[in-house]
Formats: structure tokens, sequence, C-alpha cells
């Protein structure tokens, strides 16, 4: 009887741990067995609401299902990345949008008349040899990478396409809107067309927004190592270094050197490039092309040539340290002038050059010389094809170029050209048609704030001024971009 | 409370008096108990130490077998489901970065490889030596491995590679599998570091200096070949090796790999710009030798991550 009276406490009390377990109160459980202790072992230290503790049997079930997830993941993802390499694109496009606002001094003009009687005029000699003489340079007052100037005038007897013709106002302006489309046409032909939207305004109610393809180019690399590059259509010039950075998306700044309409054209034909030796501290490049190194909308090139005489160009680069990332390059270039009807005149150009990297610091400098023999005395020209004559006596810059934090950077470029470009031979009986007289220097110093890889912000200030007889111009710019890469 | 209130009264009250004499109820069942068994013996005693030692040594024996499952499973998941088809418990492995030969954060030198393997006597390994000569030119860096499939990794190390002047420093490493490789950016320009070299494939993305460096895990055994996407001459060679058993080549030709595991073992000689050669090597006791000669090789195009050549002059 005492014993049945103890015994219903202690069913109580069981019922009771029940019910709290039931309910999710904490008690006290045995400890597990260890997973993976054998059955001997187990078998003693099961606790009571029979975890089965795992056999050696167990594991290598456990270890083969994993290895079979993972063999299945593995093959999932072999599949995944041949359907990845399978959909790359074959083109890709690339490009930016180049947006301006630009103010420059005086009417934004470069050049300035010089006429008059002969007291007045600064250079009386030519008054009898020349219909027109201007003082200045005509580019000198640029905006934008494209070296479009703020104005152009309107000088009578000459009509220019006067792209910006801002009248000297300051304003807003999309330089550009570049498309780049890069296309591999195996592993070692890549096509490239980089094409160039540019809104400008029309008159007489047409639209003068117009469309420029300035790159249209195959390039083949036919060696393993891919250090020979052989180029086919609408190309990169090879004379000087400023046509690697002539784009406003590779440029440290906005603005082309005054020397930059001689060497950053993009002429078509063949061109074979070379590098040698470790780090490519050799680089040979020529090219044969329609017409010269120089920029459209300058008043030499030939997009399609009106002659039989090709233009061959060459380059050739050293570094000649190998602890110091300095290249030193002789370029060069000859052929019939551009728009003339045959080959009897020529066009040609050398320069020096120098780049340097020296940490942050890149250091460009250019000097160039040129000469074009202009319209024979002897000939009557097409109205539509009139070669002109050239002597660019000096022509040069220096830039350094500072990135002092990776976001902010610094530069500034002196400029100088001392030049003449006439069109019409002097000789003739009825004299020339017109004279540019140019000494020209030029400061820049600019900032560039490379918010990310998207957006870039520049702005700059071009001093430019004149020496020896050419009386000072106003003409200096300032100029910003905002440049949206994608 | 409802209930409660519904609950009978002499209900209640039976239980209130079940409470209060269960625990004088619980006393009076052990005095009993007390009262009828008879009192412990030497024997006893002796029987229930006995029982305790065994109780403990099983409860060891169980935390092994556990330890042993678990490094067992964290091996399957870290080799890539390569583990040979054991039918019993793996050998305990490495400890992860208990190892000499890893190079520490930034060094690319690994003179002499020294493997931990505490577990390992010096009776049952031995010493690889040899030399590694260039047929053809000059070898960048040259290095000899072991290639041993059972290996832990080196989960947790890191090694660093920068990017500066628009190159890789260094240009040529080995690291060991699971090693978590960093690429600091000193450049002010954006860099775009990628490779498309198989199972350690990756593309870091964009960024510069001051940036957080991003890193990637290599977690597949072999070479990788590193490139940025904007810059085609940047350029660097990783090899990833299965274990800690590897040595640089010294500038005579010479290297030495220390406690390789005695037996049949295959090793490796590699160069960035030569074929990698391997041969099997019979290790004792008293070491093993082995020389190679490593065909050099000229240098090939690369491609960008796209698969597209790079663009002329774009850097």
């Amino acid at each position: 009887m005492t014993r049945a009276w103890a015994a219903v406490p202690a069913l109580l009390l069981t019922f009771a741990s029940a019910v709290a377990r039931a309910q999710g109160q904490p008690t006290q459980v045995p400890p597990l067995a260890p997973a993976g202790a054998d059955e001997a072992v187990a078998g003693e230290g099961a606790d009571e609401e029979g975890a089965t503790p795992a056999t050696p049997g167990d594991m290598q079930a456990q270890i083969d299902d994993l290895r079979e997830r993972m063999r299945d993941l593995e093959q999932r993802l072999d599949q995944t990345r041949q359907i990845a390499t399978a959909r790359r694109p074959i083109v890709s496009v690339g490009g930016y949008v180049d947006a301006g606002f630009f103010a420059t001094q005086g009417n934004g003009v470069g050049i300035i008349q010089d006429s008059g009687a002969a007291a007045d005029r600064v250079y009386p000699e030519y008054m009898n040899r020349y219909s027109w003489v201007f003082l200045g340079d005509l580019l000198s007052t640029a905006i934008n990478s494209r070296g479009e100037a703020a104005d152009l005038g309107d000088f009578a007897g000459i009509d220019r396409f006067d792209s910006v013709n801002s009248n000297g106002a300051p304003g807003f302006i999309i330089n550009e809107v570049n498309l780049t489309l890069t296309a591999a046409l195996s592993q070692s032909a890549l096509a490239t067309a980089s094409v160039n939207f540019i809104p400008r305004s029309g008159h007489d109610f047409s639209i003068g927004d117009f469309i420029e393809v300035d790159l249209a180019q195959l390039e083949w690399l036919p060696t393993p190592s891919g250090r020979t590059s052989i180029f086919v259509g609408k190309f990169d010039s090879v004379i000087g270094i400023e046509y690697r950075e002539r784009k406003a998306n590779q440029r440290f700044g906005i603005t082309p050197s005054l020397i930059a309409r001689y060497t950053t054209g993009t002429p078509i034909g063949l061109k074979v490039r070379s590098k040698f030796f470790d780090g490519d501290r050799v680089v040979v490049a020529g090219a044969l092309t329609n017409g010269s190194s120089t920029t459209e909308q300058f008043h030499f090139y030939d997009e399609v040539d009106s002659n039989a005489g090709k233009t061959a160009s060459g380059r050739l680069s050293v570094k000649p340290l190998p602890m110091l990332d300095l290249e030193i390059g002789l370029s060069g270039e000859y052929g019939a002038q551009d728009k003339a009807l045959d080959s009897l005149g020529s066009l040609w150009f050398w320069g020096v050059d120098l780049l340097g990297h020296i940490g942050p610091v890149d250091l460009k400098a250019q000097y160039l010389r040129g000469h074009g023999d202009g319209e024979s005395p002897d000939r009557i020209y097409d109205p539509n094809n009139r070669p002109y004559g050239l002597d660019l006596k000096h022509g040069g810059y220096v830039e350094v170029d500072c990135m002092v934090t990776p976001i902010f950077g610094v530069y500034g470029r002196g400029d100088l050209r001392d030049a003449l470009v006439w069109l019409g031979n002097p000789a003739s009986m009825n004299g020339a048609d017109r004279l540019y007289i140019t000494k020209s220097w030029r400061a820049t110093g600019g900032v560039r704030a490379v918010i990310n890889e998207h957006i870039v912000l520049k702005a700059e200030y071009l001093h430019n001024g004149e020496y020896g007889r050419i009386p000072q111009i106003a003409n200096d710019v300032f100029t910003s971009s905002l440049l949206l890469l994608y | 409370m409802k209930r409660a209130g519904n609950f009978p009264k002499c209900a209640r009250l039976g239980m209130a008096v079940i409470v209060a004499f269960a625990p004088m109820s619980v006393m009076a069942a052990e005095k009993e108990r007390a009262s009828e068994a008879p009192p412990p013996t030497a024997a006893d005693f002796a029987r229930l130490q006995r029982e305790v030692a065994e109780q403990r040594a099983l409860i060891i024996q169980m935390m092994q077998v556990e330890q042993q499952r678990y490094d067992m499973l964290l091996k399957l998941l870290q080799s890539g489901g390569q583990l040979p088809s054991t039918s019993g418990l793996p050998p305990p492995l490495p400890p992860p970065g208990g190892t000499a030969a890893t190079p520490p954060a930034g060094s690319a030198s690994a003179p002499t490889a020294t493997a931990s393997a505490k577990s390992t006597s010096a009776h049952d390994v031995g010493v690889v030596t040899g030399r590694v000569d260039a047929r053809g030119g000059s070898l960048k860096d040259a290095y000899v491995y072991i290639d041993m499939p059972k290996g832990g990794g080196a989960h947790g190390h890191t090694f660093e590679i920068k990017q500066k002047d628009k190159q890789f420093w260094p240009q040529a490493a080995v690291v060991q599998k699971g090693t978590s490789v960093v690429f600091p950016n000193l450049d002010a320009v954006f860099h775009n570091v990628f490779s498309t070299s198989g199972r350690n494939s990756f593309d870091l993305g964009s960024y510069r200096s001051g940036d957080t460096p991003r890193s990637v895990v290599l977690t597949t055994p072999g070479v990788v070949e590193v490139y940025c996407n904007i810059h085609s001459k940047m350029n660097a060679t990783i090899l990833v090796v299965p274990g800690p058993l590897y040595a640089k080549v010294g500038a005579d030709g010479s290297y030495k790999i220390e406690n390789v595991p005695v037996g049949a073992r295959r090793i490796v000689a590699w160069s960035p710009n030569a074929k990698p050669t391997q041969q099997k090597v019979e290790v004792a006791g008293n070491g093993g030798q082995a020389n190679f000669t490593l065909e050099v090789e000229a240098s090939k195009a690369h491609t960008n991550k796209l698969g597209q050549p790079y663009g002329s002059y774009k850097e």
C-alpha cells in the first residue's frame, strides 16, 4: 500500500515532465551519441528518443551522396560556362557622349584679316600677291576634342562649313556622340567601326546634324604572338603620338594641340605595325594611304583620292632605357598632294616625338615640320580640286599630365605653330587667293575628375598668343566637357 | 482560468493533497529501497570504476570518430569531389596553414618546401632534389611541386598581387589551392582583372586605387593566366598547386623539396614561359632525385574577357 502511494506522485511527475516537453519548455536532454560512432559504442549512449548513430556505412553513403551532388553541380557549372561562352556577343558596343560648355574671347574667331592700305597692313609685302591675307590660327579657338573652332568667321569670298558658328556667344554643346563597334571575326581578326553623330545647327529649314565615320578597319594579327598587326580600311595614322588620344574618351584634356590637324586624321589604306623585343622596345609601323594624315576639317585631306599618287608614311620608335618607360619616335610621310587631280606636287611631314611615364606623370612632346607644294603656276585647276600650299616651319607641343589622386588630375600644355598656308599661286598672273600667316603659341591648363569609369569631367583654359609681327588676337577659350562613357 | 474554475472542487482538493504529499512519498520510497538493498562492496566499487573508465574511453573514441567525419566532409567539399574512393576513414589531414611552404602574403618565393604533417614521422618522408634546365631560352621563374591529390588546401591564406604602373607585381606566383589572391590596384587608372582559365575563371570588374581590393579564391590546381581587360600588356601567371610540397628553383637551376612522403610520387616542373613537364619519382627514406629540361615557349597573344583580340592603342 505504501509502495502504491509512492508510485502515484512519481507517475504524475513523469506525466508533468512529458507535458512540459511537449509544450517546448526547456528540459534536460541526455547528450546525443556522436554521429558516426560505431554501433557498439552508440548502443549504450543512445538517447531515449531513439537517434540512430551513424555508422561507417552511413558515412560512406553520405559521402557518396555529396560526391554525386558535387559531380552534378560541376556538370551544371560546365554546361553553364559553355552556354555563356557560346553566347558571347560577336559585336561589342562602346562609345560615349561628350557634352560641354564653352566661352570665348571676342567673336570666337582665331584669325583677323590683314587688309587696307599698305601702311595699315602688318604684312604689306603680300598685298599684291594674295587677295586675302589672314593672321593668326583658324583653329586656335578649339572648343572640343574634335578640334572644332568656336567660330570660323564670316569673311567675304570664303564659304566654309562653320560647324559651331557661335559668333562669340558662350553656350552648351553636344560635342559628339560616339558609337564604337568591335567585332571579333576570329581569334586574330578584329573589325572596328567608330561613328560620330554630331548635332549642329542647320539653316534654311535644313538640319545641321551630321554623321562622321572616323574608323572602319580590320585589324589582323597574323602571328601567334600578336605583335604584328595588319590594318585595312580607315585607320589611325602613324605620324607622331597624338593620334592615340585623338578621341575625347582617350584624351587626358579636352582640346587637341595646334599640330593635331596634321597628324590625327584617319586615312584610308593599308597599314602594318610590328613590335620587337621585350616590352615592345622597338616598334615599326608603315602605311600606304589615299591621302595624308591631316584631319578632314582642315585644308588638306582626301577621303577618296583624287589622284593616283598615294601617301607612304612610317614611324620607328624605341625605348632606349629598359628601366624607364620612355619612348622616342621618328615619323614621316610623303605623297601626292591632297585634293590635287595629279600627282605632280608633293606633301610631306616629318617629326620626332617623346612619350614618357614616370609614376602618375605622363610626359608627351612632339615636333613637326611639313611642306605642301600647292598649285603650280602653269596649270589651271578645277575649282573643287585645288591643293593648298603649306610651309610648316615649326610646330610642336609639350604636355604634362598628372593624376594627383585617383579621381583628380591636372594637366598643362605648351604649343607652337609657325606656318604659312595658301591657296593659289602668287607667281601666277592673277596672284593667289588666300594666305594664312600663323605665328601662334598657346598655353593650356586644365583639370579632370574621373567620377567613375563611366563619368569624366574636364575643364580647361586656352590662352592663345601671337608673336612676331602678328598683333594679339582676342581668342582665348574656356571649355569644359562631360563625358559619359558606355 | 475559466477551465480551472469549472474544475470540480473535490478534484482540485485531491490534486493539492497529492502535490503536497508527493515529496514525502518519494522520500518514503527511497527509505524503503535503502532498507532493502545490501551495502556496496569493494568489488562493486571496482566494477563501477571500470565502467566509468570504459565510458570515458568510448566518449573519447566517439569524439575522434566525429572529428574524422567532419574532416572528411570538409575535405570532400574543398577538394571538388576528387577524393579517392576510400572504404574506411581518411588519414588525418595536415592542418590548414600549418606549412612553411606556403609563401607569406606578398611574397612569391618559397625556396625550400617543408611539409608539416605532424603525424608523419621522419622515417616516412624524404627529400627530393634535382635540377631544372631550360632549352630554347631562359626561364622567367621556375617551380617544382609534388602533385598529390590529397591536400587540405590553404584555406584562410591570402596572397597579394599588386597592380602598379599598368603591370602585375609579381608576374608569376605559386599558391596552394584554396588561397585567396588579392589584387590591390595602386594605379590611378581603372583595371579590370580577369581570367578565363577553366575552373579558376573569374572577373573582378573595374576598380582603381583607393577602391577596396578585390580577391578570388583559387580552388582548382592548375595554371591561371591573369589579365587586365583594359590594358593588354598586363599579365600574370599563377600556378595553383594541390599541396604544400613545392619549391622555387634557384638561380643555379637546383631545387629541394623536403618532407615528401615516401613512395611513388608525381613531380612537376613549371615555369610561366615554358611547357610544364612531369615525371614519376620513387621517394625513399634517403630521398629522391628528378631533373628536368623545360622547353621555353614564345609568348602568345591573348584575348580580352569577351574572347576578342585587344584593339590597337586602347591603353
